[in-house]
């Protein structure tokens, strides 16, 4: 595994605990699990990826939960399938309990070393070269580089290489990787300054507390109170903030044509903000303390690349921030990624095998689609060595299924950040019952022990009974009312209400999964219909070369991007970009009758299938 | 490699005699069928596409069968999408039959129904929508009907569609940019989702459009006992617009469909009498059951009432001389009898011409008022009330008849569209904004199935370009 970032640590961990011979190499080894920016787990669709990390046995929820400083649960007024876990964690906290838990680990070392070069026989790839000079023999290898490729830090009009501020960049393995006849291309991110907290004036500014109850990320902590002291404070950018970076434009890299990668459109710089809404006079900044101590805040909303001096006096013209000062300036780093639709849904190349790719080198952004990367990069490297076939979850499995087929069939255009709209069977996919639907995952693939495998198996069994109790129960026992599960569905019944009158005794979790399993139920068939109907076209394979170009009908560009892409079944085919159902249709007609229609022959038959 | 490797030939004139016919080829074999079938001069039409070229068929004898003036259109800027030919004759069955001949015994096959515009379909030289309205272009019986589906062809439908569709995206954005981004203050302040827009474009549309049946055209049953005039209602109304009128061979021997057009719209008037009237007649005394000798016929009239858009109900007036009530009573146990059937049913009393002027007026103003009409089958008095009634009728069973045509299938798509918005207003109202995310991805689904294409929204781009999100 190359990069103990996000991506990294949970291949290594997963690689190791599936009883792989691991190693982990990186940059610098007091830099494991990094946050490069706000030290924020979760959120709408991210928080989802953390609790089905932790339902296959992955290590993000725990450090999570471990190192959690503050708490909220978003969309918690709105439906269940929409709700999200958000916390902030310390950010050293977090990165000493994933470095304690890679260094702890048997069987996994962690090397310190700048791999350079891959090693590559006639059967894949055999290694990696580290600048040194060393070489690590492996039968997989796992590159989760994250932004330090080709690694090129914007700060005003001056670039510097680096992976982030203060490290270097990492060189070679992107041209070893050209070389080999991978294409590659550049994106950008950025982050805004970071502010000393005691030169900044939190009074009149409004705090955002804490939620008083955390909910836990992993399947196997309980919720707990949260214990008070630590609360964001909501600030906004003025009209003279506006204008000073205006006046900086000048010396921005974005605006000067410096940076050519293409930037996240749901992370944009401050300038970008007022520039293209142009027509708000204010934007909210969101102070959120990065640690306990809560020494150092990261002033959310203001991201940017402008020169440092023009960054501290817009800073300065926040209110609250009049005296701030700037422990770091806020930068824009622009990187090497290669393009995901190279790789196969495993995540491993299509042209190297035993080369495997996970995180933000797939040209993904944030912690929680980096983490969720590496575990199945991870595991599905130990499966490879092992001769077992692949664990690739569905679409209608996981939003790990979504992210990777959306990498691998579409490719991203810009950096990819999970969004709960991208998948198509949100209500399903929810954060309460992401241990149920991978069970059967999590038991095939065996990271978890025995013992936490037990007390999920429990939990789920408990949810089941309760549904079919809520089936058969009607209130105050009358057996011509309807059952419990009916009056349930009425939006403005809650079974917490319900449950003590009934004398139910399950814990809050197996409740809430109960009660929104029923409330969904409706919908969530009628989805689940839909699923099926994927599933079932899915399993319809694709043959290995085709030329698209020779099926008349497809459009060339859709052609050429099949071409390229060549996928393996129908429903990869089908999430084509562009693709239609008429050239679908077609495409099924052809495979159906090339070369086999005798002449003169009615060919209707198949027109119809 | 092609997608259809055989080639097909069809007339593309009507059958009769007129001043030119014209030949269609269609297929990767085009060519080489034109290439074998005519004697040409200097000039070859191969060697000049899109060109009118004076040649000869010939039979396998070298004899000439028919002088042409032949086309050749290559792929892929025809209507099909693939080589085309087109060769115009000079008319004549015998001459057509034989050219039409000669290419089959070349290797080309005999086109079916539609095939052609199937064939530009599927090679994506037009989308669904146009396909269906060429479709309906061909079996346009009116004026109106001609307009409606040149207006669709024109794109109409689809700009109406387009409209739906962007209202949906929006609204759909805006939903989803609040489940999205719950903390983006741009969002929270800015966000209110409306589904007036939405409703207000469905509702344009199912105004503009004109539902065909399968068959293409709508079917309106004459039902009714023996003798009280149903065979004289369609040759009345048949003779209205005679000209348009082109008899049809029925499949039964007894239920004769007649092509007639009546308000604008081309329709087929079906007989349902179980056998020719007889001297001396018994009338039954009820619809069902009445005896064995009506048994078949009732079956038969039910089966054709089932597979009408409207079934006329037609009753004798002359019992009205005693009691006008009788006529009424008549007319509504048959009204009755179609309602079960689950069809719309329309009540005519016939003969007025047997009444005294008085009771006539006061039976035609008692029937108006429950939607029926009193008529004459023999004079032709009350033939405009009837007219305009059956054009309400099919009206509001299918739109107007200029109206832009969709079939089965996209009439069943637009349903599907009202049956999300509806549950969408009311998630809307619980607050279930997750929902209603589902509801509009459905209602989009559905305007997909009305074009025959697949639609992805990107809710995210919308967002972006609307809202100042992220951190
Ligand atoms: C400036 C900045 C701004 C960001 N802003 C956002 C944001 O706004 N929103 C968001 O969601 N995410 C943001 N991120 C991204 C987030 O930090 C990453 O998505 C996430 O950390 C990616 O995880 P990773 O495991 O792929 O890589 P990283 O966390 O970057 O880890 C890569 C690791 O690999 C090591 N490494 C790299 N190359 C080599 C080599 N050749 N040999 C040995 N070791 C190597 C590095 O030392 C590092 O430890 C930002 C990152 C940066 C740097
Ligand atoms: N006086 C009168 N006789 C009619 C009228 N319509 C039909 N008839 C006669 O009624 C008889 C039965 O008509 P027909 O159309 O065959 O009835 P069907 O059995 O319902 O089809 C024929 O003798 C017609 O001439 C009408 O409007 N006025
Ligand atoms: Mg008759």
């Amino acid at each position: 595994m190359v990069g103990a970032g996000h991506a990294g640590c949970e291949a290594a961990l997963a690689g190791a605990r599936l009883g792989l011979a691991t190693a982990l190499v990186t940059l610098d080894r007091t830099r494991v699990a990094e946050m490069s920016c706000n030290p924020a787990i979760g959120g709408l669709g991210k928080s989802q990826i953390v609790r089905e990390l932790d339902a296959l046995g992955g290590e993000m929820g725990r450090a999570a939960d471990a190192t959690a400083i503050q708490f909220r649960r978003l969309n918690a007024s709105k439906g269940p399938a929409i709700r999200a876990r958000r916390v902030q964690c310390d950010q050293a906290d977090y990165a000493a309990w994933m470095r304690a838990a890679v260094e702890g680990c048997p069987g996994l070392e962690l090397v310190e070393g700048h791999a350079v070069d891959l090693r590559v026989g006639p059967g894949g790839v055999e290694g990696v070269r580290l600048e040194d000079g060393r070489e690590l023999l492996a039968r997989c290898v796992v590159l989760t580089t994250g932004t330090f490729l080709g690694g090129c830090l914007h700060l005003g009009l001056e670039c510097t290489p680096g992976g982030r501020y203060g490290e270097p960049a990492a060189s070679g393995l992107t041209s070893a990787l050209e070389r080999l006849g991978f294409a590659t291309g550049r994106l950008k991110t950025g982050t805004p300054a970071r502010l000393r907290a005691s030169s900044v004036r939190l009074e009149g500014l409004t705090p955002q507390p804490s939620d008083r109850v955390v909910l836990a990320f992993s399947h196997d902590h309980p919720p707990r109170p949260m214990p008070p002291g630590v609360a964001c404070h909501l600030t906004r950018t003025t009209p003279e903030t506006h204008a000073i970076i205006r006046e900086g434009l000048s010396r921005s890299p974005l605006y000067t044509g410096r940076i050519r990668g293409r930037g996240p459109r749901y992370c944009p710089s401050i300038e970008d903000k007022v520039v293209r809404f142009a027509d708000r006079d204010s934007h909210q900044v969101i102070l959120e303390p990065t640690g306990r101590s809560q020494a150092v805040l990261y002033p959310n909303g203001i991201s940017t690349s402008l020169p440092p001096d023009v960054q501290k006096r817009f800073v300065r013209s926040i209110p609250g921030l009049e005296r701030a000062e700037l422990i770091r300036p806020g930068y824009a780093v622009e990187y090497d990624f290669v393009p995901p639709t190279q790789l196969l849904p495993s995540l491993e190349a299509r042209r190297l095998p035993g080369l495997f790719l996970a995180g933000q080198i797939n040209g993904t952004s944030g912690y929680e689609e980096a983490a969720g990367q590496g575990l199945l990069a991870g595991v599905n490297a130990a499966r490879k060595v092992r001769g077992q076939a692949p664990v690739v979850l569905g679409r209608h499995e996981a939003y790990l299924g979504v992210m990777v087929d959306d990498l691998v069939t579409r490719g991203t255009e810009e950096p990819y950040r999970m969004f709960s709209s991208r998948a198509e069977l949100r209500l399903l996919l929810r954060e309460d019952n992401a241990a149920a639907r991978l069970q059967a995952w999590a038991e095939r693939i065996g990271l978890l022990g025995e013992a936490v495998r037990a007390a999920r198996r429990e939990r789920l069994a408990q949810v089941e009974a309760l549904v079919a109790q809520l089936g058969e129960l009607r209130e105050e026992g009358a057996p011509g009312r309807p059952s419990l599960a009916r009056v349930l569905r009425r939006p403005e019944v809650r079974l917490a209400e319900l449950a003590p009158r009934l004398g139910l005794e399950v814990s809050q979790d197996v409740l809430e999964q109960a009660e929104v399993r029923i409330k969904y139920e409706g919908y969530v068939a009628r989805q689940l219909r839909e699923a099926e109907k994927l599933s079932r076209l899915a399993g319809r394979p694709l043959p290995e070369g085709l030329d698209y170009h020779a099926i008349p009908g497809i459009s060339n560009e859709i052609a050429s991007k099949l071409t390229t892409l060549q996928p393996t079944s129908f429903a990869q085919a089908a999430r084509v970009d562009g693709m239609t159902p008429a050239a679908l249709m077609v495409l099924s007609f052809w495979l159906d009758h090339r070369g086999c229609v005798p002449r003169g022959t009615s060919v209707d038959g198949g027109e119809d299938a | 490699m092609i997608l259809f490797e055989d080639t097909i030939a069809a007339r593309a004139t009507p059958a009769g005699v007129g001043a030119v016919a014209v030949v269609r080829l269609s297929g990767p074999g085009a060519r080489a069928i034109l290439e074998a079938a005519v004697r040409v001069g200097p000039k070859k039409p191969w060697e000049h596409p899109r060109r009118l070229v004076l040649s000869q068929v010939l039979d396998a004898q070298g004899r000439c069968l028919d002088q042409v003036l032949a086309c050749f259109l290559p792929a892929p800027r025809t209507y099909t999408g693939e080589d085309m030919v087109e060769l115009q004759g000079h008319g004549g069955e015998a001459a057509v039959g034989a050219v039409l001949g000669r290419l089959l015994e070349l290797g080309a096959r005999p086109a079916l129904p539609g095939e052609f515009t199937r064939r530009a379909f599927e090679n994506g030289r037009m989308s669904l929508d146009q396909a269906e309205a060429v479709a309906r272009m061909v079996e346009a019986g009116s004026r109106a009907e001609l307009l409606g589906a040149g207006r669709a062809l024109g794109g109409e439908l689809g700009k109406r569609l387009g409209e739906l569709q962007e209202a949906l995206e929006v609204a759909l954005s805006e939903a989803e940019a609040s489940l999205e981004f719950p903390d983006e203050e741009d969002v929270t302040r800015r966000v209110t989702v409306r589904l007036a827009p939405c409703l207000e474009a469905l509702l344009t549309l199912d105004r503009a459009v004109r539902r065909v049946g399968d068959g293409g055209r709508p079917r309106v049953a004459v039902a009714g006992r023996p003798n009280v005039g149903k065979s004289s209602i369609i040759n009345m109304l048949s003779g209205t617009e005679a000209a348009l009128v082109t008899p049809q061979p029925g499949t039964t021997r007894d239920a004769v469909p007649t092509e007639v057009v009546m308000a604008g719209r081309a329709l087929v008037l079906v007989d349902t009498a179980g056998r020719e009237p007889e001297a001396g007649d018994h009338v039954p005394a009820g619809i069902e059951g009445s005896g064995p000798a009506d048994e078949a016929a009732v079956r038969r009239a039910r089966e054709q009432a089932e597979r009408a858009e409207l079934v006329l109900w037609v009753a004798s007036a002359e019992p009205a001389s005693g009691d006008t009530a009788a006529v009424r009573r008549e007319l509504s146990a048959g009204l009755a009898w179609i309602a079960g059937l689950g069809r719309a049913g329309l009540g005519v009393a016939n003969k007025a011409d047997l009444l005294p002027a008085g009771i006539a007026r006061a039976l035609e103003e008692e029937l108006r008022e429950a939607g029926s009409v009193l008529l004459s089958a023999r004079t032709g008095q009350g033939a405009e009330g009837l007219v305009a009634r059956v054009a309400e009728e099919l009206d509001r069973r299918q739109g107007p008849a200029d109206g832009l045509p969709v079939s089965v299938r996209q009439a069943e798509a637009l349903r599907r569209i009202r049956g999300a918005l509806e549950r969408g207003l009311e998630n809307l109202e619980r607050g279930a904004v997750e929902l209603l995310a589902e509801d509009l991805r459905e209602a989009l689904a559905g305007v997909g199935l009305v074009r025959g294409e697949g639609i992805e929204p990107d809710s995210l781009d919308r967002i972006f370009a609307t809202f100042c999100v992220g951190k």
